[in-house]
């Protein structure tokens, strides 16, 4: 079953990226380009999944996290961090601010598309 | 997908980025640059670096992460923003935009270009020392064993940590995962940690598994899967010994290796819903069990105990009946997940702003309605953007909100699904649809319809709310296709307007096609049901409210309005009856805007029916849409409306032919319905 998955990157290249590779497997891909706008594409729309980058203006990709686990609507939502390090500082960062998973940059469309597949619930096949 | 067009993209957001860095580092130089400014220079740079590693321009990247480990320094505030860093800044700039347009035409620099820049990229290193400027190699994805490899059994503990719920990991979902390397042998749960009911928080997690798993993975592939738990004491794995007796779960087992759902005739259902539906087979198996043998040896004082049983079987039934439509139910967030794209994108073409709210997603709807249902609701979506909502000036002016509203919510409603589409747009302008349906010649020069009446113009064949066509929504799909499209589904749509306050379109569908609520009827001795949803009212005809029009059509008053009157009997082809009418009962039938009154004998139970099919066995016949079997075991006809309303004004049209027709079907439909009683008698027996 298709699931909607928002992602939050200040680089229109990942998200076209990103939006791309999920595309395949039918998603719906929301962008939103820093952490604030992702708040408000959630607000509106019900995601089975976030992508967020770390770094980006407004409000960085942990705080979103963060924001998101205190969240009524969404606590419960996957969130995979995208981290360019990755050192275990990092994901130990990403854990603690309650983040389910971390993609390491640059990554293929192939390992973004199978890391997914294993954190959305929907998606059993 | 192609490298190309992602390139294309990464080629224009990269320029942007440099002209933003560069106009950054100037900001730096003149000293009017403040933490902010660095920040999001430093964000320049990152992403330039993460952007081009990932379109495979490696040279990019590594330059560009040098140049962010010394932006980095400054941002730390381990270096100082001195002239020499400026400069280096400003090089580094212009060389990243050499790089760029290298890569645009798809030339390699020259060796010369290339020592110049690694001279320059170490200067950059040299700056920010201190820094780490070690380079992520690529992360290759992890391949899982060739399949040719020989099975190993693995044994394993997963026993999550508390917390894992509230970090967004599922672990059922985990576990079933595994399928996709290997075969779920069995997976037990450990409750042991489970704390009693009042002490128990939701969010958390208490419960551990034992996973069997057959695969030709490695441990770290399996390990690999369970990454995201985090604690590596969660999970132990190792290889299963032989030995232990394969103590089989079927449940489990059943479940773990669900097939995945193919796309198209099949469902895919979630499998709390399929144990629901054994266990109540099981139960009804038990009852039926304990009344044959009541049954048996049947003695007086049994009878309550046998009527007891009956009525525990009739309760099984009626719920295993219900959760089995159930099965073909998806919740709306399927269908409602399309439109925040759509709006999107038409929000976009118009340059119109618009906020889209949805609410109701998880209603659940049978699977054939929602397919139905896809079509006027995008439909609707588009409309009100296109026609709803005003661009952001004329909003302003008007003292709105520059941002438009567009609403779908979705409940359920006594058996009905109903779907609001709103907007707070202009509205409908009525006085516009009435100069357009007076031009179409739809209402009689001088005719004064209500605004109700005008706002129902809407859904008139060629009538549209814009003047001009737009290419959006200007697909020659107008209201009334949508209205056809729901009314053939047993819906309904209706309009409500304020002009200058928005649009509300209000549709009501039945939860599922297969069952409707029925209205059980007689005529000429037979039993019709009439789909509730289509009657507006039952009256019973006053002496002299029937009135005869010409051509031997009738026309009955009904508070103050003329109806044309169907003799059902009369319509269906039974022996003309014409009996006095003050006798019989008048059922005023509504649909396409449409209404008459249908002359039955009498009105009987109102029920749900199981819609079954005709088509498989009998040509369409007019004003029959299907036969349902009656508690009694009779077969009814179940009557279609609109059907019905098209003979109706056939035969005020041409009631000479209407007695041949009528004959025709008069042979027709009492054999449809001796052969499908007959074929569901052998059903029956086939069965028994």
């Amino acid at each position: 079953m298709a699931s909607t998955v928002v992602i939050a990157d200040d680089s229109r290249t990942v998200r076209r990226m990103v939006r791309e590779a999920l595309e395949q497997d039918s998603h719906l891909v929301l962008e939103a380009c820093d952490g604030q706008d992702a708040l408000t594409v959630l607000e509106s729309n019900a995601a089975d999944l976030v992508i967020t980058d770390v770094n980006m203006p407004r409000m960085d990709g942990l705080s979103l996290v963060r924001a998101i686990r205190q969240s009524q609507q969404n606590r419960f939502v996957p969130i995979l961090v995208l981290t360019t390090e990755s050192g275990s500082d990092m994901k130990q960062k990403g854990r603690d601010a309650g983040a389910t998973g971390w993609i390491v940059k640059p990554f293929e469309a192939g390992t973004l598309r199978e890391v997914v597949r294993r954190v959305l619930r929907k998606d059993a096949a | 997908m192609t490298q190309e067009s992602l390139r294309e993209i990464f080629l224009e957001e990269a320029s942007e980025l440099l002209a933003e860095l560069e106009s950054g580092v100037l900001r730096l130089e003149s000293g009017a640059a403040d933490s902010d400014t660095i920040h999001a220079i430093f964000r320049c740079a990152h992403s330039l670096k993460g952007s081009s590693a990932m379109v495979g321009l490696d040279q990019m990247a590594h330059f560009a992460h040098a140049v962010e480990e010394l932006l980095n320094g400054l941002r730390s505030e381990n270096v100082q923003s001195t002239p020499r860093v400026v400069e280096l800044l400003l090089t580094s700039t212009d060389t990243l935009r050499r790089m760029l347009e290298e890569s645009r035409r798809n030339e390699s620099c020259s060796a010369e270009d290339e020592h110049v820049r690694e001279s320059l990229q170490a200067a950059l290193r040299d700056v920010a020392a201190g820094c780490d400027t070690e380079i992520e190699p690529p992360r290759t994805t992890t391949s899982l064993a060739p399949p040719s490899e020989p099975k190993t059994t693995y044994d394993i503990r997963f026993r999550p940590p508390r917390d894992l719920l509230r970090r967004g990991l599922d672990p059922i979902h985990l576990i079933m995962q595994l399928e996709r390397i290997g075969t779920l042998v069995r997976v037990s749960p450990d409750m042991s940690d489970l704390p009693e009911l009042e002490q128990m928080s939701p969010e958390e997690c208490y419960l551990g598994w034992d996973i069997r798993l057959e695969t030709n993975a490695t441990v770290e592939a399996i390990a690999e899967r369970f990454e995201f738990v985090g604690d590596p004491a969660a999970i132990s794995i190792r290889a299963a010994s032989d030995d232990g007796p394969e103590t089989m779960d079927r449940e489990t087992r059943a479940r773990g290796s669900a097939p995945p759902s193919v796309e198209g005739s099949s469902l895919r259902v979630g499998t709390d819903k399929v144990d629901r539906l054994i266990d109540l087979v099981g139960e009804l198996v038990i009852t039926q069990s304990m009344i044959v043998r009541t049954v048996g040896h049947f003695a007086p004082e049994d009878l309550p105990s046998l009527e007891e049983s009956v009525a525990r079987m009739d309760r099984q039934a009626r719920e295993l009946h219900e959760r089995m439509m159930a099965v073909r139910t998806v919740p709306l967030r399927s269908l409602l997940g399309r439109f925040p794209r759509l709006v999107r994108d038409v929000a976009a073409e118009q340059s119109k702003q618009i906020r889209l709210e949805t609410d109701g997603e998880d209603t659940e709807i049978d699977k054939a309605v929602m397919d139905l249902l896809a079509d006027p609701l995008n439909h609707l979506v588009r409309n009100a953007i296109d026609h709803g909502i005003e661009d952001p000036a004329t909003r302003q002016a008007a003292g709105k909100n520059p941002a438009g509203v567009v609403r779908i919510a979705a409940r359920q409603s006594a058996g009905q699904l109903l779907i609001e589409v709103s907007d707070d747009g202009r509205g409908l302008d009525l006085d516009a649809i009435l100069a357009k349906a007076a031009d179409l010649g739809v209402t009689a020069p001088g005719e004064t319809p209500s605004d109700e009446e005008i706002r129902d113009l809407i859904f008139h064949p060629g009538l549209s709310t814009a003047e001009k066509v737009t290419q959006i929504s200007g697909r020659g799909v107008g209201m009334d296709v949508v209205r056809k499209k729901l009314e053939s589904a047993g819906g309904r749509i209706a309009v409500e307007s304020q002009c200058g306050q928005g649009t509300r379109f209000l549709v009501s569908l039945p939860l599922t096609l297969a069952i409707i609520e029925g209205q059980c009827l007689k005529a000429a001795g037979r039993t019709y049901v009439l789909p509730l949803t289509a009657i507006a009212e039952s009256v019973r005809p006053g002496a002299g409210s029937i009135s005869q029009m010409p051509r031997g059509a009738e026309a009955i008053l009904v508070r103050g309005k003329a109806l044309p009157l169907v003799r059902l009997a009369d319509l269906l082809g039974h022996d003309t009856d014409r009996a006095d009418a003050t006798e019989k009962i008048a059922v005023v039938v509504t649909q396409d805007g449409f209404s008459a009154a249908v002359l039955v004998d009498e009105l009987s139970s109102q029920q749900q029916v199981v819609i079954k099919s005709l088509n498989t066995h009998f040509t369409r016949s007019d004003g029959i849409s299907g036969a349902t079997i009656l508690g009694d075991g009779r077969v009814a006809m179940i009557l279609d409306v609109a059907g019905l309303l098209a003979l109706a004004r056939r035969s005020r049209g041409d009631s000479g032919d209407r007695q041949l027709r009528g004959r025709a079907r008069a042979a027709a439909i009492p054999a449809a319905a001796a052969a499908f009683s007959a074929e569901s008698a052998t059903g029956t027996e086939g069965r028994t």
